[in-house]
């Protein structure tokens, strides 16, 4: 039906469409190829940019996982070397982590004043030194916590 | 366009071609960030997940005491509630108003794959049941978990022992507490933490040591 409401056959109307597409066209001016270029280059930045953000996205939460574990890790093998003295070594119960060793030593505390001893009668003030370490050996985390110790608790 | 009789079959079988190569490019490009999205957003919600788990074993196993109740029988008992699947326990809690209080109440559970934190200022005794964390505000602290279990160190002489349940008649809190939780897709992580101070040669008061 065209605009009038008469009926008119398939033809008719694609020449009609035809004709009203291409007097839209000569309205308006044609694209040139510097413009074509520049829009393709537009969207090929804008296509890169979201690739980009994604791919740094997925790096920074990698990362920020690789940190959280590291640290989780450290804090359960320090929680249990508290609980159950340095020279023990925490069960995989405790600790399930695979590829990481976990190791306790005890040092004398540093940084006391002058004049302070660090051992009173059977108590020592110590330090536990906790370290984390990859498969081969890669020092991963370490932490430092002072600690009242009997002086047998070697 | 040559002459006004429109687009020839070339031209529209060459533009539509190209259409359609942009478009299974562009489609292709939009399901790539999809994914790489979706996963960021999994990714994020996991470690969420993890830190809060990480804060509220931090606030209530660490500040876990012992607390006591009389019970139906006008006997003193421990509120501690030690299961392989669940615990109830309380802890010092920071005084935000006076109504609160210093001591507030934690039951983790597991209730339709969800770990579900309730939390109640007036103590969940045991002897009421499953029923005690009724009136309880509740959060969900990590969801699609498949399983979760407690474990509960006592020191037997001067070793350090495990145990998958807690005596409900005792009437201390054991002196590390032990969450495993194990999500859907096969991950799996532990937290560990000593109660009220607990240490080698510390403890909260004075304990029976359990033969």
């Amino acid at each position: 039906m065209n605009f009038n409401g008469e009926f008119i056959n398939f033809r008719e109307a694609l020449k009609i469409l035809n004709f009203k597409l291409r007097a839209a066209m000569k309205a308006k001016a044609k694209f040139t190829l510097v413009e074509v270029v520049v829009a393709l280059t537009v969207l090929g930045f804008a296509v890169i940019s979201a690739s980009a953000m994604c791919s740094q996205s997925v790096n920074r939460i990698a990362k920020a996982k690789a940190r959280w574990a590291n640290q989780h890790m450290i804090s359960q093998a320090a929680e249990y070397f508290l609980l159950a003295g340095a020279n023990s070594q925490p069960p995989s119960e405790i600790f399930p982590y695979k590829n990481v060793r976990v190791s306790c030593s005890v040092v004398n505390a540093e940084g006391l004043p002058a004049g302070v001893d660090a051992v009173s009668g059977q108590w020592r003030l110590a330090t536990y030194e906790i370290s984390l370490a990859g498969a081969s050996g890669e020092k991963l985390n370490s932490l430092k916590i002072d600690k009242i110790i009997q002086v047998s608790d070697q | 366009m040559k002459n006004n009789d429109g687009y020839t079959l070339l031209e529209m079988v060459i533009a539509v071609g190209i259409f359609t190569m942009v478009m299974v490019i562009a489609s292709m490009g939009m399901v790539a960030i999809q994914k790489t999205w979706n996963s960021i957003a999994l990714q994020n919600q996991k470690i969420r997940s993890l830190q809060v788990i990480d804060s509220v074993v931090d606030s209530a196993f660490r500040n876990a005491v012992p607390f006591a109740w009389t019970d139906e029988n006008n006997k003193s008992r421990s509120v501690f509630i030690g299961e392989t699947d669940r615990v109830s326990l309380a802890y010092r809690h920071r005084i935000n108003n006076v109504d609160e209080g210093g001591i507030r109440f934690i039951s983790l559970s597991l209730d339709n794959g969800c770990l579900v934190a309730a939390y109640r200022k007036t103590p969940m005794l045991p002897w009421d049941g499953r029923t005690n964390i009724a009136h309880a505000e509740s959060e969900v602290l990590a969801e699609k978990i498949s399983s979760m279990s407690f474990l509960y160190a006592d020191r037997k002489k001067q070793d350090i022992s495990w145990a998958s349940g807690w005596d409900e008649n005792s009437n201390d809190i054991p002196l590390a507490i032990q969450i495993k939780v194990e999500w859907m897709n096969g991950d799996s992580e532990v937290w560990m933490r000593r109660t009220a101070g607990a240490g080698l040669r510390e403890t909260y008061g004075v304990r029976v040591e359990k033969k």
